[in-house]
């Protein structure tokens, strides 16, 4: 018993691994708050393009169904060595040249952004059909019945669900590590490797919990408010 | 009177049995008895390469593969050849080999959670540079470059405390990912042990520029058991014989013959 709290909770080890992890977890931070805006606007934009009407549109659509399909099923692992290491190896300028940071973030954006569409996609189909079809009977655009109709609904809808994965990202910034980020993971098995002690994986494990436990109470919230709304209305 | 002879006979076999027994367990008292689990890591060129299927290792090929065989003969046992990461190699607890060949440098932070062997081969830490890289003439030159290393490495380690890098050093899971760091330009100068990048560096030659440089070290590979493990001793003093009969030096002409020494150290 004492071994394990020894060898997983020592405060000393606490004390002592908390600037390395904390230095650590600033990148993914940073890596978080980049990627999530990245993916909230790309993702929007592609669920926009799976709703597209006519023929004319056609392949837009099947591009975006199979953007979705694709990054979707790649774990996430596989797209970072491909973009890590990928990129790097083609040898074109600019492509080529980015920091490993920017390629955590690519990485990132691209899965997240296929599971965020699909996010948004079921929060469009969710808005009632004779909803748009008021919009354009005022003789409103498909653009413009999208723009103020139907997207702010859709939305609002959506807000627990998007903030749901915005917590899976979070936590999957550690992932980037195998491309040779600085993250607090790699900090935090750095110092338990140096020093045969595993407290420095409790200390990052902390540092994420902190970040998310407020996160789910503001979702939690979202729904609540949500729930007597749409009460009040029956009412 | 037949049936006392039964009775002798059942007991005498029962008696020659345990001893048997009893012989097998205190001669090597490995994981599966009768079989030493050898582990091995990643592929090293010319230490230990082969294919990993799952957790065993098909077919590897090299000076730690022979010295493992000559080890497992001398034992008097049977091999089987597993793969263990390198990043949990010195994580306290269960290990699931009896022994593991991993290039691994003898040191006294490690030997607090693992056995160590005797040393079976010598080395030093050498500066792998990728191909658009300038070759550092000392120690300040790699300063400035874009170093890397593979994760609990005493290269790793080398950079941190001794060398400060004005860069962070990119630090991966796996020698095959550092590898590739250094061949797609990612990186600039790979710290690792010289027998490890000369030998990739001669397998695959056009993928990197030169093993630019070495930095003494005066490294002791020894082989990997578990903390206490009632074989480290036997394999110790076999260790001791084999180099003593000259099987070690034999092997490491047959495997590696690099000069190692032709590439220039810097300070």
């Amino acid at each position: 018993m004492h071994e394990v709290l020894q060898k997983f909770f020592s405060p000393h080890s606490f004390r002592v691994a908390l600037p390395d992890v904390w230095m650590g977890f600033q990148l993914n931070l940073k890596l978080m708050v980049v990627a999530e805006i990245l993916v909230l606007v790309l993702a929007l934009a592609i669920a926009v393009v799976r709703g597209l009407p006519g023929r004319g549109s056609a392949p837009f659509r099947a591009l975006a169904i199979v953007y979705t399909d694709v990054f979707r099923g790649t774990p996430l692992i596989l797209v970072a060595f491909l973009v890590g290491f990928g990129l790097p190896g083609l040898n074109i300028h600019l492509i080529s040249t980015q920091s490993n940071f920017v390629y955590g973030v690519i990485a990132l954006t691209l899965v997240y952004t296929a599971y965020v569409t699909e996010v948004y996609r079921a929060g469009i189909e969710s808005v009632h059909p004779s909803q748009r079809m008021a919009a354009r009977s005022l003789g409103l655009s498909h653009w413009q019945s999208m723009r103020y109709v139907v997207i702010p609904q859709a939305v609002r809808r959506v807000i627990p669900p998007l903030l749901n994965d915005f917590v899976g990202l979070q936590k999957d910034t550690a992932l980037v590590t195998v491309i040779g980020v600085a993250e607090a993971a790699q900090q935090a098995q750095q110092f338990s490797q140096n020093n045969y002690n595993f407290t420095s994986y409790i200390v990052a494990a902390v540092f994420f919990i902190l970040l998310t436990i407020p996160l789910a109470r503001f979702t939690d919230h979202l729904i609540l408010m949500r729930e007597r709304r749409e009460s009040a209305h029956a009412t | 009177m037949k049936r006392l002879y039964a009775l002798v006979a059942v007991a005498a076999l029962a008696v020659s049995l345990a001893a048997v027994a009893a012989a097998r367990t205190t001669s090597a008292p490995t994981m599966t008895p009768g079989t030493l689990t050898i582990a091995f890591g990643d592929s090293a060129v010319n230490f230990a390469a082969g294919t990993v299927h799952g957790s065993t290792y098909v077919n590897p090929k090299g000076f730690e593969v022979d010295l493992s065989k000559d080890i497992a003969k001398a034992l008097g046992l049977k091999t089987k050849f597993v793969y263990a990461p390198w990043a949990k190699l010195f994580a306290p607890g269960h290990k699931s080999f009896d022994i593991s060949f991993q290039e691994a440098t003898i040191t006294a932070a490690r030997g607090k959670t693992v056995d160590f062997t005797t040393s079976y081969f010598k080395a030093n830490q050498g500066v792998l540079i990728s191909k658009k890289a300038k070759t550092p003439h000392s120690v300040a030159d790699l300063k400035s470059d874009q170093t890397c290393a593979q994760t609990d490495t005493t290269g790793l380690t080398w950079i941190q405390q001794k060398l400060h890098p004005t860069r962070t050093p990119l630090v991966y899971q796996s020698t095959s990912a550092a590898f590739l760091a250094v061949q797609v330009g990612r990186c600039d100068a790979l710290i690792l042990d010289t027998p490890i990048v000369a030998s990739e560096k001669k397998a695959h030659p056009k993928s990197y520029g030169p093993v630019a440089a070495q930095i003494v070290t005066h490294e002791q590979y020894g082989a990997v058991l578990q903390k206490h493990s009632p074989l480290t001793k036997q394999v110790d003093s076999i260790i001791k014989k084999l180099w003593k009969n000259g099987t070690i030096a034999k092997l490491q002409k047959k495997w590696f013959n690099v000069d190692f020494a032709k590439i220039p150290t810097i300070k």
